[in-house]
């Protein structure tokens, strides 16, 4: 009898090439947001607490390293945005009559939006 | 035959997903970079939290981040090699999830 055909992979399979690191940095970056989220909960509690806790948290954040943590964090969120676009049209994937919608145009429909509600965010907290 | 709730997971997953896919940068962007170069008043950012409606939004906000994470560490945990330990590593994802949703309702309202 034949016997099954033997499954070889490693047990750090994830690190061994390019393309499943990519895979694992898109997953982590789900975990990233939530630290993010840690810390931007951080900053609604100091404004909750006064003016003089939200300026002693601004010192905290003017630091180098939370600027270096922040510059981590931005670059993992655009990694989601990315990937997230690209899985749109593969995920929901729309028709119009008998004809599909082209996956770019689904995609940049997606970075529109996007840039719409950074302006709404920046320009609803820049005075 | 017993309803699976892995449905319910997807939809929270997806949901968050798309709402940071839109707003996670801008939202970096600004708490990370413009409230440390004081561009941010104190108070403009005290009346846009105190609303009602903005209590709400960064409960759902944390809520679907949250989730969204949970699953993701999850799927990539049994992806990667602990598929034996499946079960219990949703369960303890999606409750650190709800704490820390519950943690996130206590600072929103406070």
């Amino acid at each position: 009898m034949a016997s099954p055909y033997p499954r070889r992979r490693s047990r750090r399979w994830f690190i061994e090439r390019w393309a499943y690191q990519r895979f694992v940095l898109r997953e982590l970056s789900g975990v990233v947001l939530a630290a993010y989220m840690v810390l931007l909960l951080l900053l609604v509690s100091s404004v909750h607490a006064g003016g003089q806790a939200f300026a002693d948290h601004v010192t905290t954040l003017r630091s180098p390293l939370m600027i270096a943590v922040h510059v981590i964090l931005v670059l993992f969120a655009l990694l989601h945005t990315v990937t997230w676009f690209q899985a749109v049209p593969k995920g929901l994937p729309l028709r119009r009559g008998e004809e599909k919608v082209p996956p770019a145009l689904m995609i940049g429909a997606n970075y529109v939006a996007m840039a719409g509600a950074t302006v709404i965010i920046v320009a609803a907290l820049v005075a | 035959m017993r309803r699976s709730p892995e449905p319910v997971f997807w939809s929270l997953f997806s949901a968050g997903g798309v709402v940071l896919a839109l707003i996670a940068p801008a939202l970096i962007l600004a708490t990370g970079f413009l409230v440390p170069a004081e561009r941010v008043e104190f108070d403009r950012l005290s009346a846009i939290l105190t609303q009602p409606l903005a209590r709400i939004a960064v409960v759902g906000l944390a809520f679907l981040t949250f989730v969204h994470a949970a699953h993701r560490l999850r799927h990539t945990l049994v992806d990667v090699g602990l598929r034996a330990y499946g079960g219990p590593i949703a369960t303890v994802s999606y409750l650190a999830a709800l704490a820390l949703t519950a943690w996130a309702a206590l600072v929103a309202f406070g």
